[in-house]
């Protein structure tokens, strides 16, 4: 369990600018250097939000990817999915 | 000697600027920060205190204080990159520093074992009250902060007990600052989780009953973590209004004014109370 890292790279989408555009540009090489487990990189990736929250995620961090638009989320897509955790 | 002319506990809700703007002059939001300028105008204090939680901004689960002081010269903000919007300036506000320095060493001396930041990235918590409260931003501040969405958190009754070390400080620093206290955070709301969208009425009425009754101490037992958690995932921003409890003592309110936004769709619970000081309302 990294969720520690997962709670990071949402840390850094909403405090560090840089680290948003590469996030936004190329996830997957924004991400390369966090210890994630396979699960926790792919539920990212694919915008798994309900899996993420079930991880242990913050739900306020978590809700930056809804934000940003990132993760193929926008708001509608981010309450649908979340709403499967609940 | 210092003196505490005026409280005020407010919400922070980031989209309030914006709803503000294009709510214009007859809006909830507006009308609601108006009054409680007005009473902070008539108080004119010169330095205002200011209980927020911070959320993820200035601290992370690599270093989380529970109480932590802002000893610096300014600050400014909002950090948050999504509060890169039209609706909310970039602001600086000056920062009591010696003041900030002072508390933190009584604090310590006390057996209040405080944190404090000597560089320190203000978010909307701080900043959206002072958005409505003093937009000249011409009032300098001291940033406190109490953990409210980082569980775990910290007891009402410790957070009551922050409060109390503070008047005790307020009462024996000798500047001659007006002093007041701004607590931010909103009663029932849901950011991100699975319940997002949800109201706890009853909470809200329960904890305005209670502070419009001067009922600190009911209030108190009452904000358990299961309860405020049970209203929403950021309702351990309550312990700021706790704080705030605790240093302007066992007295009602000049007004509490619950209300819950946006009308059309409600999802955010809290109120707006002012506290003034010299027992009118």
């Amino acid at each position: 369990m990294s969720v520690y890292y997962l709670n990071k790279i949402l840390y850094l989408i909403e405090t560090d600018r840089e680290f948003l555009e590469r996030f936004r540009e190329d996830t997957q090489a924004a991400i390369a250097n966090m210890p994630l487990t396979a699960a926790e990189r792919t539920a990212l990736l694919s915008g798994d939000v309900a899996g993420l929250y079930r991880m242990g995620v913050h739900a306020f961090l978590l809700n930056s990817l809804a934000r940003h638009l990132l993760c193929g989320l926008d708001r509608d897509r981010y309450l649908e999915r979340i709403r499967q955790a609940g | 000697v210092a003196q505490l002319v005026f409280a005020a506990a407010v919400p922070h809700t980031p989209y309030f600027p914006r709803a503000a703007q294009e709510g214009g002059s007859s809006s909830r939001v507006t009308l609601s920060f108006q009054q409680v300028k007005s009473y902070l105008d008539r108080a004119a204090p010169d330095l205002l205190i200011s209980l927020a939680s911070d959320h993820f901004v200035a601290f992370f689960f690599d270093n989380m204080p529970t109480f932590c002081v802002g000893v610096v010269d300014a600050a400014s903000g909002p950090y948050e990159n999504s509060r890169d919007d039209p609706f909310m300036p970039w602001y600086e506000v000056k920062v009591n520093r010696a003041f900030a320095a002072a508390f933190l060493e009584y604090g310590l001396e006390a057996g209040f074992d405080l944190a404090s930041s000597e560089e320190l990235r203000l978010d909307h918590a701080t900043l959206v009250p002072l958005h409505f409260l003093t937009p000249r931003m011409d009032v300098p501040i001291v940033p406190l902060f109490i953990k409210g969405l980082a569980q775990p958190l910290p007891t009402a009754s410790r957070c009551y007990a922050f409060g109390e070390l503070l008047r005790r400080f307020m009462d024996r620093w000798p500047g001659p600052e007006r002093i007041g206290i701004v607590a931010s955070g909103s009663l029932s709301l849901d950011v991100g989780s699975p319940r997002m969208g949800r109201v706890d009425h009853e909470w809200l009425d329960t904890v305005v009953a209670l502070v419009r009754d001067g009922n600190a101490a009911e209030l108190v037992r009452r904000a358990t973590p299961q309860r405020f958690l049970a209203a929403g995932n950021t309702g351990g921003e309550i312990l700021n209004w706790i704080a705030l409890l605790g240093a302007v003592g066992a007295r009602r309110p000049a007004f509490i004014e619950p209300d819950i936004q946006p009308p059309e769709a409600p999802r955010d619970a809290h109120a707006y109370a002012v506290w003034t000081m010299d027992g009118t309302a």
